[in-house]
């Protein structure tokens, strides 16, 4: 990279701030970094203002040395071990989708086999039932998993639920310390070089013009740095009918350590736990609801474009729009700039670096997308169109494939940049009463009572190591010691 | 499961490698699956014997099994293998090892090759293979187990075997019969096969019919169930690999044993040599378009280092993959599912593939096509990923002596690998997948080694000052070198384990 490489964030946001932030600590120190920030534009990672992310957020935070527990205190943070999906069965009926495995594997035989031969045989306590996270969750119990392999609670992982307003402006401090410039204006429109191929420079409705050599494109669903360059946008709205977001603080039912995620005639909603109490963020399909749309809301487009071409890269909802059903926003942002500083683009290199870069996040979105429409396609509602129309669809092919496989025997094929591993896929399918037609024969290389009573032992330690953490509170940030 | 829906007969046709490792890994499911399994094989038909030269999954096969490493080296006359001496390949005179095993360690989340591209521009760097243990210590001849410690540069590789396929055949069919697979002697006459596409039962010339829920084709390149009874197509992958024929000859030892495969680029092809405690396989792997027969076979006389043990032997493939390995209720394993030249040592692995996902994917006598369709997804990108892989060896060559490599530099290639190769010699970066034999280290190996040198490098690096990164590196060969040095030689290493009797 040529010294003083010129770098420009357009629009600061989550996705922004947290790119700003990453992209400070690893380039060398000569590269100039600047964000252009527009605090009144709705957020560039994340839908609605509030999150629940995956423990890759966690972790992401910890490599840019942040505290944990005085970010938690700062964002408003509670603890995630997972979601819990009500409702998209039939209407009583709730899973959890855990951050842990479910049991344990026996002599090469995958524990999902084990359970449901024994589900065969007749009495066998819930899946869920074996997954530490899940166990803990509704204990209401939990502690940081210990990094030793040999412990059971290493098994497990934690997100955070937080105020993506409050997550950003602790990521803009830390960048801020770490040499980012920031300016505030509002970027209005895009100069291209004379063949069209590149942004050149980026005006601001105030005048003034940012240039540099590469730019970001943070500016969330309206991506006006990358649409200058390219219109190229897949639409996926016919397989994820929800369209319009709307928030509230306030409203009740929060279990702690869990997201809630409650499916509704006309779309559905996700209720998180924060420390100052719960908000609410209700995901619907404007075409099947009549209601006038609040004003604490706003609409979006479910899908995808290229997000690297020429001189600009889009990170976060500048490039994919998902719901945050499986609470991927922020995850994908991380995955951007992660995969962006593998490939990072220099002088002297062809557009090799932006094809890898956008078939691995093309894969990473389209996988992640599969996930969420698996909840449409697999529901169990049955005389409300949105989601008549949901359970008759065709799903796109993988996930027609996963469907098929698990269905018949409980495999799950697993493709290039899953987010989502065997695990999760298990947890969604037996949770929408995707029941597979057979368990492995190997399975039977065990007797009844033999796997009766080696379930039975893992279940006794899982719950051993639940008793041994200490009890939190709905809106608790921090691990009482 | 209901006890009608299993698969209770399980018929393999065909012995030699592919089938007895299929029978030996199966009979582990023989008593908890109440499974009855019959080998079917002919001692007037040869086996090809190919794969004397292995890749390190096979030491998870064997494992489990539970073989004994040492008396598993004893009875097939083994030694063992870093990696592939590839010579000639860039250029006459070039030699790299494409070695199991890494090169170096991240340094500041930057790839260590990104870093020894930007010294070795300034030319500040030894060669590549100098940071890699695995290739010091082949070079030097020596060998050890690797350690388990993950801080020692002793746990940085990892090993393999070269042996001979014929003893691993029987030794792997005594394992199977103490198990209870049933051998029958005959060769197959006729094959039956249902208005649904299922083979029914297949005839021996003894005149006994042998009926089955499962039939598994290890018959070879001739596939006889699975294209001669279910007429299943095969992909022609000529264009990118355009070898068709080699011709084998052992010979006689004469110098210790390498701990390594060597695979020197001729005219026409290339020479495997695979050294065994008791004779080196040698072969010549070419295309007849190329060079006749006699010339080849005159060809690997005249560079014997000892005395033929036997007439050379010709064999003739087509390289390439059936349409569908699983079809119906017949899956082909071996030889019989595809032929992917032995350049990278992946026959045997195919087999393993092959063997452990039928497992997985085991199933019921009524038989589901969900489960054919998984099993040929899986084989077919193991077959195309490591078909990419070795097309690179040929496209990535200066070489204009011969027309055979006028025409392999210039031949069009796979889209998947252009990409990857545009990728590589852009930027260094290797391109990732999830599925897939080889991975970054030795796409490295091929890439440097055969002189792809890419115009850039991580720029995340730069900030590394050059006399620091210079000395860290430096440290490292220091190390590797000290390491290989204290290693045993590989013969001595062999006597005291493992030699044959």
């Amino acid at each position: 990279m040529n010294p003083g490489f010129r770098i420009a964030i357009i629009g600061g946001g989550s996705a922004g701030w947290m790119t700003a932030a990453a992209l400070a600590r690893a380039l060398p120190r000569d590269t100039q970094l600047l964000v252009v920030d527009d605090p009144q534009a709705p957020d560039s990672g994340c839908l609605a203002p509030f999150d629940s992310t995956l423990p890759s957020l966690p972790a992401f935070s910890r490599s840019l040395g942040l505290d944990e527990d005085r970010l938690m205190k700062a964002t408003d943070a509670t603890f995630k071990l997972g979601s819990r999906f009500s409702g998209w069965t039939r209407r009583e009926a709730s899973y959890i989708h855990p951050f842990s495995e479910f049991g344990a594997a026996i002599d090469g035989v995958a524990f999902h086999h084990l359970w449901m031969k024994l589900r065969q045989a007749g009495q066998v306590e819930p899946f869920e039932a074996f997954a530490l996270a899940a166990i803990a969750a509704r204990a209401g119990r939990f502690a940081r998993p210990d990094h030793d392999p040999r412990s059971v609670t290493s098994s497990m992982a934690y997100g955070l639920h937080l105020d993506v307003g409050a997550w950003t402006a602790a990521l803009r401090m830390r960048a801020g310390q770490d040499g980012v410039a920031r300016i505030e204006g509002v970027p209005a429109s895009v100069e291209r070089s004379p063949d069209g191929k590149t942004v050149v420079a980026v005006r601001l409705e105030d005048g003034a013009k940012v240039e540099a050599d590469l730019f970001i494109d943070c500016t969330g669903t309206r991506a006006l740095v990358i649409e200058a360059l390219s219109s190229d946008r897949e639409d996926w709205s016919r397989w994820l009918p929800c369209d319009r977001v709307e928030w509230s603080r306030g409203g009740n039912g929060a279990a702690p350590l869990l997201t809630e995620a409650t499916a509704l005639r006309t779309g559905w909603r996700q209720t998180v736990p924060l420390q100052s109490g719960v908000a609410s963020v209700t995901f619907r399909s404007s075409t099947h609801t009549p209601d006038t749309p609040s004003p604490e809301g706003r609409s979006f487009v479910s899908g995808r474009r290229p997000p690297w071409v020429g001189n600009v890269i889009a990170l976060g909802l500048s490039a994919t729009v998902l719901e945050p059903l499986e609470g991927t926003a922020l995850h994908q942002v991380q995955s951007g700039i992660a995969k962006l500083l593998g490939l990072f683009p220099r002088r002297g290199a062809g557009d090799s670096l932006a094809h890898e870069y956008n078939r691995l996040m093309q894969a990473e979105s389209e996988r992640i997308r599969d996930l969420l429409i698996a909840h449409y396609r697999l529901n169990r509602r049955r005389g409300q169109p949105l989601w008549d129309a949901a359970a008759a669809m065709d799903p796109p092919a993988e996930l027609a494939s996963k469907i098929r496989l698990f269905g018949s025997r409980g495999r799950v094929p697993l493709f290039d940049e899953e987010t989502f591993e065997e695990a999760s896929w298990i947890a969604t399918f037996m949770g929408h009463h995707l029941q597979p037609e057979r368990y492995h024969p190997l399975a039977d290389r065990f007797s009844q009572a033999e796997l009766r009573a080696r379930l039975d032992r893992m279940r006794a330690v899982m719950r051993t190591a639940v008793e041994a953490m200490p009890p939190v509170s709905a809106f608790q940030s921090s691990v009482p010691s | 499961m209901v006890e009608q829906a299993r698969v209770h007969k399980v018929v393999i046709v065909g012995g030699g490698t592919a089938g007895w490792m299929t029978a030996a890994a199966l009979a582990g499911m023989l008593e908890d699956q109440g499974l009855a399994i019959t080998l079917v094989e002919s001692e007037a038909i040869g086996t090809v014997g190919v794969g004397e030269a292995t890749i390190p999954h096979i030491r998870n096969f064997n494992a489990k099994l539970g073989i004994d490493e040492n008396e598993f080296m004893a009875r097939t006359q083994a030694t063992f293998k870093l990696g592939i001496e590839f010579r000639n390949w860039g250029r006459l005179g070039d030699s790299y090892i494409h070695p199991f095993g890494a090169y170096g360690q991240p340094l500041e989340r930057v790839g260590f090759h990104h870093h020894w591209l930007r010294l070795r521009q300034l030319g500040l760097a030894a060669e590549i293979g100098d940071y890699s243990l695995p290739v010091v210590a082949a070079r030097k001849g020596r060998f050890s187990r690797p350690g388990s410690d993950p801080r020692s540069l002793l746990s940085t590789f990892s090993y393999a075997f070269q042996f001979d396929a014929g003893l691993y055949a029987a030794f792997l069919r005594s394992h199977a019969e103490r198990r209870g697979v049933v051998r029958r002697e005959g060769k197959v006459v006729d094959v039956t096969v249902d208005q649904t596409g299922h083979i029914g039962a297949i005839r021996l010339d003894t005149g006994e019919e042998i009926g089955g829920d499962l039939f598994i084709d290890c018959s070879g390149f001739r596939g006889l169930l699975i294209g001669e009874a279910l007429r299943t197509g095969y992909h022609d992958w000529k264009r990118w690999l355009p070898c068709d024929r080699a011709v084998a000859v052992p010979c006689d030892t004469v110098e210790p044993a390498t701990p390594y495969t060597r695979a020197t680029a001729l005219e026409a092809g290339w020479a495997w040599r695979i050294p065994l405690q008791h004779r080196v396989g040698n072969g010549y792997v070419y295309a007849s378009d190329f060079i006749a027969d006699e010339a080849a076979s005159e060809r690997v006389l005249g560079q014997l280092e000892g005395p033929p043990r036997q007439d050379p032997r010709f064999l003739r493939f087509t390289t390439g993959k059936r349409h569908r390995q699983w079809v119906g209720n017949c899956v082909a394993i071996g030889l019989s599912s595809g032929f992917l030249e032995p350049l990278e040592s992946t026959s045997i692995h195919l087999i393993q593939v092959a063997i452990t996902t039928l497992i997985e994917l085991f199933p019921q006598r009524e038989m589901d096509p969900v489960d054919a369709g998984e099993f040929n997804r899986v084989m077919d990108l193991e077959y195309e990923r490591i078909r990419d892989f070795l097309v690179l060896h040929y496209k990535a060559t200066e070489r204009d002596d011969t027309p055979f490599w006028d025409h392999c530099r210039t031949m069009a290639i796979p889209d998947s690998l252009a990409e990857k190769m545009a990728l590589f010699e852009e930027s260094g970066v290797v391109a990732k997948y999830r599925d897939g034999l080889f991975l970054e280290p030795s796409w490295l190996a091929v890439y440097l080694g055969q002189r792809i040198e890419p115009r850039t490098w991580d720029p995340l690096g730069a900030h590394i000052p050059t006399d620091a990164l210079g000395a860290a590196m430096e440290d490292l060969r220091r190390s590797v070198e000290q390491s290989a040095q204290a290693m045993p030689s590989h013969d001595a290493f062999v006597q005291s384990c493992c030699a044959a009797s």
